[in-house]
């Protein structure tokens, strides 16, 4: 009725009809009723809308302008016009990041940048960074960065507390220590905030497993924080490829100590469509013995075109989260 | 939509202007209510505003749009409740000096649309999208992250439903 049939089944179609009448019947009932549902009167949207929706806009426009004038906004701009911009960023904050930690190392009294990366790991535990981040140029990025800052904070632990440790020749320089202590947190922090810009950056980008890249920075970024957790629940619910989607509710389920998290994945069942992250949310749900999740769960029982392997898995959810 | 992405705001006007009133025809036949689609097309139009950068222009804006939409649509059943019967009516077909033949087709189309919003909405999404909105299936199942075969399904059983309603108070 709405011409979608290729030509051949439109000939198989006209043939099984020219045999069966019952068929014709229904096929001229559905004609009646198509057209009976084109006549029905849609009354015409108000003018009022394209005010309204000027009116937001403008709004809208100026929140923006006054939250983000910064150079977090720009730096997105590039990477929304020119994805491969990325790996040039990329390059640049590993120019950066190794720059930095020369530059604050060698003004150190101590020189640590011999040592090899294991012994700072081995030196302090609290303050090494995962070396195993997944990504490939990033993850030069990162462990660049990461020696640099390991460096001059096991440089600066020495400088403080005065613990004995092998390469550790010198006690002497407490009155530097304070300020280069606060130098190095603010490059910890400057470092920590362009980790978080590129992964922000990366959730953007028209390429899911880019996308997927992006989620996996969400590990390991220390303090997890609004921007970061409001772009995590716009994928989670928004984001077209299930793939994506998956992955961060892995990243989103870490977090699930957070309030706020948890609450945002319970909103978040009822928003899914695809079986294989409804039931991924069912497991999450399971896991996190997250009682509130029971309403939605139940309300996404009643949808009558769920999938069976679903259907069971919720049920059985159900009965062990009650 | 790539623009707006990019930063220029303002093409999202032109979107508006293209794209409103299809989402509002949508919208209506869904849930029948006038004043609510039209807060919903606006909310439609700020979520995609504000979740831009997740429009990736691998796929057809529309089927974005259309995916935003089911969103908004179902917070909003969410909050009304389901189904609600229409006190909208009377202002909506010129009532005083039609025919009585134009009356009672009038009404005949008044209790069409209440039979489809009597549909479940996974029915109702379908049939709408397919005959209001013109979607291929193809389109929907892009719309509905379901395969092309299940839209057929969908549609199927959405038409016999409604045929059977349809034949019963004629």
């Amino acid at each position: 009725m709405d011409n979608q049939l290729s030509d051949a089944e439109k000939a198989e179609m006209e043939q099984h009809l020219a045999d069966c009448p019952e068929c014709r019947q229904q096929l001229e009932d559905n004609h009646r009723l198509w057209d009976s549902m084109g006549e029905i009167p849609v009354p015409a949207p108000s003018d009022k809308m394209q005010v309204r929706f000027d009116a937001m806009l403008e709004t809208y426009k100026q929140e923006q302008d006054n939250r983000r004038p910064g150079i977090a906004f720009y730096l997105q701009q590039l990477f929304a016009m020119k994805p491969g911009f990325t790996w040039a960023y990329s390059l640049i904050i590993l120019v950066i990041g190794a720059g930095l930690g020369y530059a604050v190392s060698r003004g150190l009294n101590n020189a640590p940048r011999v040592r090899p990366p294991e012994g700072v790991a081995a030196v302090n535990p609290p303050k090494s960074r995962e070396s195993d981040t997944p990504v490939t140029t990033v993850t030069l990025t990162g462990s660049a960065a990461d020696r640099g800052t390991a460096n001059s904070g096991s440089a600066a632990d020495r400088g403080t507390s005065n613990e004995g440790s092998a390469t550790n020749p010198d006690a002497a320089n407490t009155g530097n220590d304070i300020s280069e202590k606060q130098q190095l947190k603010v490059l910890a922090d400057q470092v920590h905030e362009m980790r978080e810009m590129v992964m922000l950056a990366l959730l953007e980008n028209p390429s899911a497993s880019e996308r997927i890249r992006g989620v996996s920075y969400a590990s390991d970024i220390k303090t997890i924080n609004k921007n970061v957790l409001d772009a995590l629940f716009s994928t989670l619910n928004n984001d077209p490829n299930s793939n994506v989607r998956l992955i961060t509710l892995d990243a989103l389920t870490r977090y699930a100590n957070v309030p706020a998290v948890r609450r945002g994945l319970v909103q978040s069942i009822l928003q899914q469509g695809s079986p294989l992250v409804q039931a991924a949310m069912a497991d999450v749900m399971l896991r996190l013995q997250e009682k509130k999740a029971v309403q939605p769960l139940k309300e996404l029982l009643e949808q009558k075109d769920l999938n069976e392997m679903v259907r069971t898995k919720i049920k059985q959810t159900l009965t062990r989260l009650i | 939509m790539l623009k707006v992405k990019s930063g220029d705001l303002d093409k999202m006007a032109l979107l508006f202007q293209r794209y409103h009133r299809p989402l509002y025809g949508f919208l209506f036949h869904m849930t029948g209510q006038k004043e609510a689609s039209e807060d919903m097309v606006q909310n439609v139009f700020y979520r995609m505003l504000r979740s831009r950068h997740t429009f990736t222009g691998l796929g057809e804006f529309r089927t974005w749009m259309y995916h935003l939409a089911r969103n908004v649509l179902k917070d909003h059943l969410k909050r009304a409740g389901r189904y609600r019967p229409m006190p909208e009516w009377e202002d909506r077909i010129a009532g005083d000096d039609l025919v009585e033949e134009q009356l009672e087709r009038k009404q005949e189309l008044e209790m069409l649309q209440l039979k489809i919003e009597s549909l479940s909405p996974e029915s109702r999404e379908v049939l709408v999208l397919s005959r209001y909105q013109d979607l291929k299936y193809a389109e929907i199942a892009g719309v509905l992250d379901i395969s092309v075969a299940a839209v057929k399904v969908r549609i199927h059983r959405a038409i016999r439903q409604l045929r059977i309603l349809y034949l019963q108070t004629e």
